[in-house]
């Protein structure tokens, strides 16, 4: 009787939970769910009644820089409360639920871990407070999902940005949980680290864990994410499957800046090509060139300046660029 | 229970300049301990324990230098890991908010303890230098009655970083204007001052009639009041951290 009456209450509660808006499709429960939540300090409102609902796979949590997307991030993981609203994982608040993080990693976007412990005793002590046991099988296994084994016996005090990122990984990932939030996780890594990252990304969103990374890089969420949610001024500004929402950021054009030791050279072989629309030369003797098609534009440029025998030194949207974009997405 | 949240604090503790600053301040009342014993002229045993027992141990450490230490301290158990916002390590785990704030409070006294007996020792063993025997009833009770301050003051300070961004200058007010100065002057302040309370164990516990204290508290009224202190404290501190918004 009492199990009966449990399955139907459990039955209730999944109708009544909002349904995915990125993830599985449509018709599927979400696992994180955000109802009309809003989050404001004072006078600044720094997400605006925002609903959706996450289910397993990756979602890329996408927006400009002081969009509101940490804000959502510390929500779903209970950090801060919402001003009005509920935010919701597997049916559960996170707020004031220690049982709700057995099954939720969060990796923060804060650098500062502890600089007196080694890489091995931060995961053992993700593990030991998640109770597991046994520790060791469970920190070596953590380590190796981000490649640290080599430096997992170094203090972290001397440690690289990139490696402190994956070591918070390892320490989010210790207990297996099936719910994963990322802020920002490829800051700091250097082109090898951030490939390793991107592949475990996708291989944890592939075995059907619900995985939300935060960014603002539009072409490095496209590499993990199959679905997006883009965050604007605090607001949901599109939401769904990337390429539908690419397609419409695609229809404007994106300016890249370019630190190069030629950039005179390298902006006359750039000028010719189709992908490219303009290019300028800043008072910084930076290149500035708008594109319609950044991915093209992305291979484009290290091609052409190997041709010329230019070093590049930075090649990346600049944040005019990133936010204009993004409110092609607002102004519907 | 395994206590890794005080390893942890105790680890953090011990490679933070917060340590150095309370062994300072321990050590202080023995840098007056030895320029009384170096200060010229013959002085009698009943004056070498008026100067331990009131002048050191009553008026300096219990009053000032013990509050003060264990300001230092317990407001960086949580206080730090606030400011560099590394306590969400901590409270994204299935672990409850007591054990957290229990834990953290534990590293506090096993730390404080044998800094804080370190001073009293040292500035004990200073002045009773070639008097050992006469002063040898003076020291354990002003070990035992220094537990009451870690403790009091420990949970009470602890609880005021997880309330306050200026924990530290609030912790000073209250130890120069609530403990000293009110309580001195305000009879009813006394009766709820932790250092009065201090002081009454030590003055209870060797039992000498020169060693005075203004209405003086039983060591029942002393012992069930730090407990009291402490547990109020540290249900407050565990629901002001289940309701605190993290960075």
């Amino acid at each position: 009787m009492f199990r009966k009456k449990r399955a139907d209450g459990d039955r209730q509660e999944a109708q009544n939970r909002v349904p995915v808006t990125a993830g599985m499709g449509g018709s599927a429960v979400a696992t994180i769910e955000l109802d009309q939540v809003s989050k404001w300090y004072g006078d600044i409102v720094a997400v605006s009644d925002v609903s959706f609902g996450i289910g397993p796979g990756v979602t890329g949590l996408l927006g400009p820089n002081g969009a509101g997307k940490s804000t959502a991030l510390k929500m779903m993981a209970g950090l801060q409360a919402p001003s009005s609203g509920s935010v919701r994982i597997d049916g559960h608040s996170p707020r004031g639920n220690p049982p709700t993080y057995r099954n939720l990693g969060l990796v923060s976007e804060h650098e500062v871990i502890y600089p007196f412990l080694s890489g091995r005793d931060f995961v053992r002590l993700n593990a030991k407070l998640q109770g597991l046991r046994p520790l060791d099988e469970a920190v070596d296994r953590a380590i190796a999902l981000v490649d640290m084994q080599s430096a997992a016996e170094r203090k972290i005090g001397g440690y690289s940005k990139g490696m402190r990122q994956r070591i918070k990984v390892a320490g989010a990932l210790v207990h297996d949980p099936d719910v994963i939030l990322m802020d920002e996780p490829l800051n700091g890594t250097d082109p090898v680290q951030r490939a390793q990252l991107i592949r475990l990304i996708r291989e944890l969103g592939a075995s059907g864990k619900t995985v939300v990374v935060s960014s603002h890089v539009l072409v490095e969420v496209e590499r993990f994410a199959e679905n997006i949610l883009v965050i604007v001024n605090g607001k949901l500004a599109a939401a769904g499957d990337f390429r539908a929402i690419r397609e419409k950021i695609d229809a404007h054009d994106h300016e890249v800046r370019i630190r190069s030791s030629d950039p005179r050279r390298l902006a006359s072989a750039l000028i010719g090509e189709t992908a490219v629309h303009a290019v300028r030369i800043d008072a910084q003797e930076r290149i500035i060139a708008s594109t319609g098609d950044v991915l093209a534009f992305y291979r484009l440029v290290p091609k052409a300046a190997q041709r010329l025998q230019i070093r590049l030194f930075e090649v990346q949207p600049t944040d005019d660029s990133l936010s204009s974009v993004f409110s092609y997405l607002v102004e519907k | 229970m395994s206590l890794t949240i005080t390893t942890l604090t105790i680890r953090q503790f011990l490679r933070s300049r917060s340590i150095y600053v309370v062994l300072g301040i321990s050590l202080l009342a023995s840098v007056l301990a030895i320029i009384v014993q170096a200060t010229p002229g013959e002085m009698s045993i009943r004056d070498l324990r008026a100067i331990f027992a009131n002048d050191l141990y009553q008026d300096l450490i219990a009053a000032t230098l013990l509050p003060l230490a264990t300001l230092v301290l317990s407001t960086a158990a949580f206080g730090d890991e606030i400011e560099d916002r590394s306590l969400q390590y901590l409270t994204l785990k299935p672990i409850g908010r007591f054990r957290i704030v229990f834990e953290k409070l534990l590293a506090v006294i096993v730390v404080m303890v044998p800094i804080v007996w370190l001073g009293i020792a040292v500035t004990w063993a200073i002045v009773a230098f070639g008097n050992v025997d006469a002063l040898r009833d003076l020291l354990w009770p002003a070990l035992a009655s220094s537990l009451v301050a870690i403790v009091g003051f420990g949970s009470l300070f602890m609880l005021l970083s997880m309330v306050m961004q200026r924990a530290l200058l609030a912790g000073i007010f209250y130890v120069f204007v609530w403990e000293t100065a009110l309580s001195r002057f305000l009879p009813g302040i006394r009766a709820i001052s932790i250092r009065h309370y201090t002081q009454s164990l030590f003055a209870r516990l060797v039992d000498d009639r020169r060693i005075d204290v203004p209405q003086l508290s039983a060591q029942s009224t002393v012992i069930v009041t730090t407990v009291a202190i402490c547990v109020i404290c540290v249900i407050l501190a565990t629901w002001r951290l289940r309701s605190m918004s993290l960075e």
